[in-house]
């Protein structure tokens, strides 16, 4: 008999349509290999989506993408139900109808999605999701969603929510399952503000090399949240959730570039903002070069707390080494003391980031399993 | 002696607290010498609460037809029985009965109902012996006993029902907000509060989203003349009227912008271009009471042409699926669905006499860069279907323009 995985699919932006495209040109490796066929039963988007139990064929996967790239809405394929919402979704779909494991893909950016994935577990549907916002949310919310995990027999598998598509929430767990004590994690975990520190090194002005990753598209539409560095504390955030401390997204100390602000955005005020900068950051940055350090975005975790934003590290360290937008975790800890265990790459793009999805994705279909 | 039938939504009779507070309320009614008919609405989420039960057990539990029906009455029943409990603790003699007991009868499509008949006696003689009679709201039986509710906003349907058939000197709806306003105070703080309205502005206001009360139930009331009064559940403020319009000429252009956001829009696109083709969507979609709004046809290429319309959201689905069986002989036909949508109207009574209302509203849509994706009008009011995240800066942009929130309001002449 060979084995199936079925899919509910929400988000197929970057993330999610690559991941489509992952699975699709896969399917027959899978089936030689492991004995495993991928369904996807559910497509969701923001506006909603289609649900049809025996599950969509690649054709109809490929409209669905292709309607997305253009913009437009989902189209209601021949005996599939519409979906409304994630909720009602779930109302549909049994689990003990299947023969085989469901699994839910959060490949969003909604915190919303949070409540879908407890309900998704609570059905004993497995989640496996990008979407760092639901682990970054409340902490109540958060423990809502690790209980509903812990109380069922579904899994939720988050591995890309920190670092894309490099393994360290699974290193980290690694170390923590086996009695291992957490002294200290540091870690660049922005690729924009690496891109920035980068070049700020080599001696180019913030103004320039702000509005270089504003034109090549690496920045929010608001770049103040990339620059105050909300991004990099959100995944600080999970890695402290994840060796156990108590903290909230407004507790996590926050030394960006700029102060996070909650006044409209106007790129005339910020490129001001951002001008006024780059004298002091300039004499900053030659004074450290004469004491052989390098401006690098960095988060702090340990069991007091957690800090993130603009530091100054020895260049002869793995963090002064790491240039561009490359992301580099470091986890000090009893027995890594002396030599601290480095994970280091890309930590974002869709193409590592979907297969560390569809990593976890393989993992919850029984197909290995580390982590 | 008058009748006065008040109606209480769900929110006014959640908590014992409220349930006496209300019952306060109709005692006053009662000692200023009115004989009094109480509906009463589900408490609070009671409703939501039985849903979410019957999906546990089945995932579109009103495919179960009087059985979801038979449900969802249980709600208003309980809170009816509960409502006469605080009128007997304010001292009052007072009796509750559901929809059948109260004599509602109505036709047998299961949760979506409409009434056919009302018989006021088994109400009129409990009046006669001096009591308060509190209905449950919401519901009635057919003509096999079984019991069937009204839709969304049932109640209110059924106070109209009540007041008519009982011939009422007045209807009051009483609500946790003070009546209709210039726009939705959420979404424009300086929105103006409307004194009175005519039964065919309010009608049309309901019907464009305003969620004040359902327009079947303005219709009743206009149909029996019955005046009906917003009133607001915890305070003696005026509210808004309800009634025919006194004046020679509508001094108003527009009364007031709605935005509807609970709205889908639904495409049929490459649709054969024969004659008859619309009718295949839309006859199964009003058998089903699935209500339509800005329906656009455009020929696209090769005798083919794209339908597009608007259905509420709680329709979608069942539209959507009436759309798919009557699509599927057609052959590739496409459906697409799009809730990411919502309704920017503008309503008023003196729409149709002002003629330049229409291109000022476009004008000022452009002028916020609003695209405007579908148009549909009515004598006394405009519609246009927009993205929905445009859909406040629509509604303020409106008020702003046409300056509804420095409306003369003119004193009511109740
Ligand atoms: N890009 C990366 O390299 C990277 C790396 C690590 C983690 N992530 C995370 O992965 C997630 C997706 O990123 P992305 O770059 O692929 O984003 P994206 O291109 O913006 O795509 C987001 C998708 O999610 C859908 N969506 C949004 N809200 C939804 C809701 N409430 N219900 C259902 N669907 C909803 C969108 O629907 P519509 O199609 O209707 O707009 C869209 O298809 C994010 O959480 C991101 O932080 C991304």
């Amino acid at each position: 008999m060979p084995k199936q995985l079925l899919v509910l699919q929400f988000g197929l932006g970057w993330v999610g349509s690559t991941l489509v495209e992952q699975i699709l040109q896969n399917q027959e490796f899978f089936h030689q290999r492991f004995g495993l066929r991928i369904h996807f039963v559910a497509l969701m988007r923001r506006q909603g989506g289609i649900y049809r139990a025996e599950g969509f064929s690649e054709a109809e996967m490929r409209r669905a993408l292709e309607a997305k790239r253009q913009n437009k809405p989902i189209t209601l394929e021949p005996k599939s139900t519409p979906m409304m919402t994630g909720r009602e979704l779930l109302g549909f779909v049994s689990p003990e109808k299947f023969s085989g494991p469901i699994a839910l893909v959060d490949a969003t950016g909604a915190e919303e999605l949070g409540r879908v994935a407890v309900a998704a577990l609570r059905k004993n549907i497995h989640v496996v999701t990008a979407n760092k916002r639901p682990f970054a949310a409340s902490y109540e919310d958060y423990q809502e969603l690790i209980q509903a995990q812990d109380e069922g027999n579904a899994r939720l598998m988050h591995e890309t929510t920190v670092g894309g598509g490099l393994p360290i929430l699974r290193a980290l767990r690694g170390l923590v399952y086996t009695g291992d004590e957490i002294e200290e994690i540091q870690g660049c975990l922005s690729g924009t503000n690496g891109f920035i520190c980068s070049g700020l090194e080599q001696g180019r002005l913030l103004s320039e090399i702000v509005q270089e990753a504003q034109e090549k598209g690496y920045t929010e539409a608001d770049p103040r949240q990339d620059l105050a560095g909300w991004d990099a504390a959100r995944k600080a955030l999970i890695l402290a959730r994840t060796i156990g401390v108590k903290l909230e997204l407004n507790q996590i100390e926050m030394k960006g570039f700029v102060p996070s602000e909650k006044t409209p955005y106007s790129a005339e005020k910020f490129r001001s903002q951002i001008r006024a900068l780059d004298k002091m950051l300039a004499e900053q940055i030659t004074q450290a070069k004469q004491n052989g350090a390098v401006p690098r975005f960095v988060a702090r975790v340990n069991s007091e707390g957690c800090s993130v934003g603009l530091q100054y590290v020895e260049r002869e360290s793995p963090i002064g080494r790491l240039t561009g937008p490359e992301n580099i975790v470091v986890f000090k800890t009893k027995r890594y003391q002396k030599n601290p265990l480095v994970i280091q790459g890309p930590g974002a793009g869709p193409e590592v980031t979907a297969a560390g999805v569809l990593r976890d994705l393989l993992s919850v279909a029984g197909i290995y399993t580390d982590s | 002696m008058a009748v006065i039938v008040q109606k209480y939504g769900g929110s006014s009779v959640a908590t014992p607290k409220h349930l006496k507070n209300v019952a306060q309320r109709v005692a006053q009614r009662k000692r200023e010498g009115h004989d009094v008919v109480v509906v009463v609405s589900a408490r609070g989420e009671t409703t939501d609460e039985l849903i979410e039960l019957a999906q546990e057990l089945l995932p579109e539990p009103t495919a179960a037809g009087s059985e979801y029906d038979a449900l969802l009455a249980t709600g208003e029943k309980e809170a009816a029985a509960l409502m006469a409990m605080a009128l007997i603790a304010e001292g009052l003699s007072a009796i509750s009965m559901n929809g059948a007991q109260a004599g509602i009868l109505t036709d047998s499509i299961h949760s979506k109902a409409r009434i056919s008949g009302f018989d006021a006696r088994s109400i009129q003689k409990e009046l006669a012996r001096g009591k308060v009679v509190i209905v449950a709201g919401f519901q009635g039986a057919d003509s096999n006993g079984r019991i069937t509710t009204l839709g969304r906003g049932g109640s209110d349907i059924t106070a109209a029902a009540l007041a008519a058939g009982l011939g009422a000197a007045r209807c009051e709806i009483f609500k946790d907000v003070l009546g209709f306003y210039t726009a939705d105070p959420r979404q424009v703080p300086e929105a103006a509060k409307l004194h009175e309205l005519t039964y065919d502005e309010a009608m049309e206001l309901a019907s464009v989203g305003a969620a004040i009360t359902h327009p079947r139930a303005i219709e009743i009331a206009r149909r029996y003349k019955i005046p009906i009064a917003i009133l607001h559940t915890f305070s003696e403020a005026e509210g808004t009227w309800i009634k025919e319009s006194l004046l020679m000429e509508n001094v108003h252009a527009i009364r007031g912008v709605v935005a509807d956001k609970n709205i889908v829009k639904i495409s049929i696109l490459g649709v054969p271009d024969k004659p008859g083709v619309a009718a295949n969507f839309f006859v199964p979609l009003g058998k089903a009471r699935i209500k339509t709004d800005m329906i656009v046809q455009n020929i696209s290429h090769e005798g083919r042409s794209d339908i597009s319309f608007v259905v509420a959201q709680s329709d979608a689905r069942e539209a959507l699926r009436a759309v798919q069986q009557a699509a599927a002989p057609l052959g590739s036909v496409e459906i697409q669905f799009d809730p990411e949508i919502a309704k920017v109207s503008i309503v008023g009574g003196g729409i149709a006499s002002h003629a330049e209302v229409a291109g000022e509203m476009f004008e000022c849509f452009s002028k916020e860069k609003i695209n405007i994706e579908m148009i549909s009008t009515s004598e006394i009011k405009i519609s246009c279907a927009v993205r929905k995240q445009q859909a406040d800066q629509a509604v303020r942009a409106l008020h702003n323009h046409f300056g509804l929130q420095n409306q003369k309001l003119e004193a009511s002449r109740a």
